[in-house]
């Protein structure tokens, strides 16, 4: 039955990013809706076991799994549909990585410069091959001696996840704010994601829960490797993905069961998906935006300061360019609001209807005045805030430079590093760090317990996106000759 | 014509150095995140464990405790929803391992919530002895109901008189 709980949300998630690129011409497609595969399809079958659960309470379960059923039966349909009498899509040419290490192996190559990059690509590619088996050992060892996570993954995701599961009718005991350390007022994607699992195996599964951590991180790194691959270089995608699983902030907290790996899958995706929809004005890239970004918000309260920053950004640019029409923005406008809707409006019920007592920030019983006090006048506190920003951004240990590396980037990278919209990852991680800093001050917890226990965590969710920015920035190697995208210049 | 050829010659002259320097911080910042890959990796410190591994394949339990499994005898006589009180030798607040204890139990007995506060009709008291539970069952107004070791056992409020 696991193979059922794999397969299904698998599925959906590649069917669903199928449909939602199908007007869209971005390279590599086929990777892209690969790597959304999982992290959508969990996705939708936690928005979908939610309601399940709100709609039939004690029923929540086996409406959950019909509603999935008939979805995937519909995907499966609507695909076999549209591919009926049109040549298959799966080609037997070897792919672009396959091909340079072919090219490489062939003495017949011509061209010198083409065999050293083909060469310098192979070896990446091995290197790459090298690392991930090297991950994948690293978190079996990890997940084997520690299977119940983290502090968090213990007492609070998995612990909602087992609300769900053990007693469907007495699921809404997750909201209780008696119950200790577990948030009323938390969005839900990933206990929807261990709950689904359990449901379909019909037994908590030890095994479930590092599956879907897995799952996510693998996306993220293959996320980072299309976008890069796609848009600047092979190398520079492999380099990044090489560089990814060696920084030890995703390593370790890939295998902790915690949300954040999850939330910055969501962040990077979503900014990535704006940039491209900005670039080519396909409202289907709005919509996908827009949808990602509300899977933010339904997996951590953070993802609601993303969504804010992403539509400001994308608003803002929408409405200063010159290049479309009131009626284009407009519709782009709306695409990226439809794409929202679903996850926002789930996770605005669960905070407004169901976890309205004990949370952090609603229902805390403090007012506007309270805030504005908190966060302008404790110079104290501001200044102990940022110093620990910039300690733990460079602290290697963690990081392995990859803050420095931004900076690099930032300051002194390539000329083009903000053309063609590169800008928005920068200023997105920009906001996205601002508001932890403001969270920090407002938080009703200790500083420097929220400091000590999650301030480094905080900061990863933007460090994938920093990596896309900086590998963008330093400029491409190796790079074929294209002529789609917009090229950044080697130096 | 000369001077405009002789500026252009300087011009490109002073643009070489400018561009060398910028692919040379090209290349540099290429080869120092390979570097920094390279000395980044280090071998996994972890052996798997096969016996774990195939419990976890298995599906099954294994040799896996389940968090708060302490509390299983109380599992069958609890019901199987609603708020009870959870005492133990002191108030967990400022403890991290009794707190941690604490949120285990409520993992094992969910969905049956747990109030660490001594104001639920009852509860479960869960104590190192005998006279630490009845100190503790004074000082909070419970007596026990139904003793299932030393210093364990169920425990209603006691009537108000």
């Amino acid at each position: 039955m696991i193979l059922l709980a794999l397969v299904i949300p698998a599925t959906l998630g590649f069917l669903s990013t199928r449909f939602l690129l199908r007007k869209s011409p971005l390279p590599y497609s086929w990777l892209l809706s690969s790597v959304m595969a999982f992290p959508l399809g969990l996705g939708i079958c936690s928005l979908v076991l939610f309601w399940s659960y709100v709609i039939a309470n004690g029923f929540g379960r086996s409406l959950t799994l019909l509603v999935l059923i008939v979805l995937f039966i519909i995907a499966m349909g609507l695909q076999i549909k549209a591919s009926w009498g049109r040549p298959s899509p799966i080609s037997l040419h070897p792919g672009p990585v396959l091909g340079n290490i072919f090219n490489a192996l062939n003495p017949k190559t011509n061209s010198r410069t083409s065999l050293f990059r083909n060469w310098a690509i192979t070896l990446a590619a091995l290197l790459f091959v090298y690392l991930f088996l090297h991950y994948t050992y690293y978190f079996i060892g990890k997940v084997v001696w520690n299977i119940y996570g983290g502090w968090d993954a213990r007492y609070f995701w998995n612990l909602k996840a087992k609300f769900y599961f053990r007693v469907p009718a007495e699921w809404k005991g997750m909201f209780n704010p008696i119950l200790d350390w577990a948030h009323p007022d938390y969005p839900l994607l990933l206990p929807g994601a261990v709950a689904w699992g359990w449901i379909t195996a019909g037994k908590e599964l030890l095994i479930w829960p590092p599956i879907v951590d897995y799952a996510f991180f693998c996306s993220l790194c293959f996320l980072v490797i299309w976008y890069l691959s796609a848009h600047v270089s092979w190398w520079n995608g492999l380099l990044a993905g090489c560089y990814l699983l060696t920084v030890h902030m995703f390593r370790f907290w890939s295998t902790t069961q915690y949300a954040d790996i999850p939330l910055t899958f969501f962040f990077t995706s979503a900014a990535i998906l704006l940039l491209l929809a900005i670039r080519s004005k396909d409202k289907h890239l709005f919509l996908f935006s827009g949808l990602l970004a509300g899977l933010s918000a339904w997996t951590k309260n953070e993802g609601l300061f993303f969504v804010l920053w992403l539509g400001l950004t994308g608003a803002a640019i929408l409405l200063r360019s010159r290049s479309m029409t009131r009626q284009e923005k407009k519709s782009m406008i709306l695409y990226f609001l439809g794409g929202l809707l679903v996850p926002l409006a789930t996770v605005v019920f669960a905070k407004v209807v169901l976890g309205v007592k004990g949370g952090e920030y609603i229902g805390s019983g403090r007012n506007l005045s309270d805030y504005i006090r908190l966060l302008f006048f404790d110079a104290a506190k501001t200044k102990f805030i940022a110093l620990c920003f910039l300690v733990f951004k460079s602290t290697y240990s963690q990081w392995q430079g990859l803050w420095i590396l931004f900076l690099a980037g930032l300051l002194a990278g390539n000329r083009d590093r903000f053309k063609d919209y590169r800008w928005i990852f920068a200023v997105l991680i920009a906001g996205i760090e601002l508001g932890y800093f403001v969270i920090l001050h407002v938080s009703p917890n200790d500083p420097k317990l929220q400091v000590e226990t999650s301030l480094m965590r905080l900061m990863m969710h933007g460090a994938a996106l920093a990596m896309v920015f900086t590998f963008e920035a330093i400029g491409p190697l190796f790079r074929a000759q294209r002529k789609s995208d917009p090229v950044l210049s080697p130096g | 014509m000369l001077q405009h050829q002789i500026t252009e010659k300087i011009k490109n002259t002073l643009r070489m150095p400018a561009r060398s320097l910028a692919s040379l911080w090209h290349y540099g910042l290429h080869l120092s995140i390979l570097v920094l890959i390279l000395i980044n990796y280090s071998p996994s410190q972890l052996e798997i464990h096969p016996v774990l591994l195939r419990n976890l394949l298995s599906g099954t339990q294994g040799s896996y405790k389940p968090l708060g499994a302490e509390l299983a005898p109380f599992k069958a006589i609890l019901p199987q929803k609603g708020v009870i009180t959870f005492l133990m030798d002191k108030p967990r607040y400022g403890d991290k391992e009794l707190t941690e204890f604490f949120l285990s139990v409520q993992n094992f007995l969910c969905p049956v919530i747990l109030n660490s506060e001594p104001v639920e009709p009852h509860g479960i008291i869960y104590c190192t002895n005998d006279d630490i539970a009845n100190a503790r069952l004074s000082e909070t107004g419970y007596q026990m109901v139904a003793k299932q070791s030393a210093g364990k056992g169920i425990m209603i409020r006691k009537r108000r008189t």
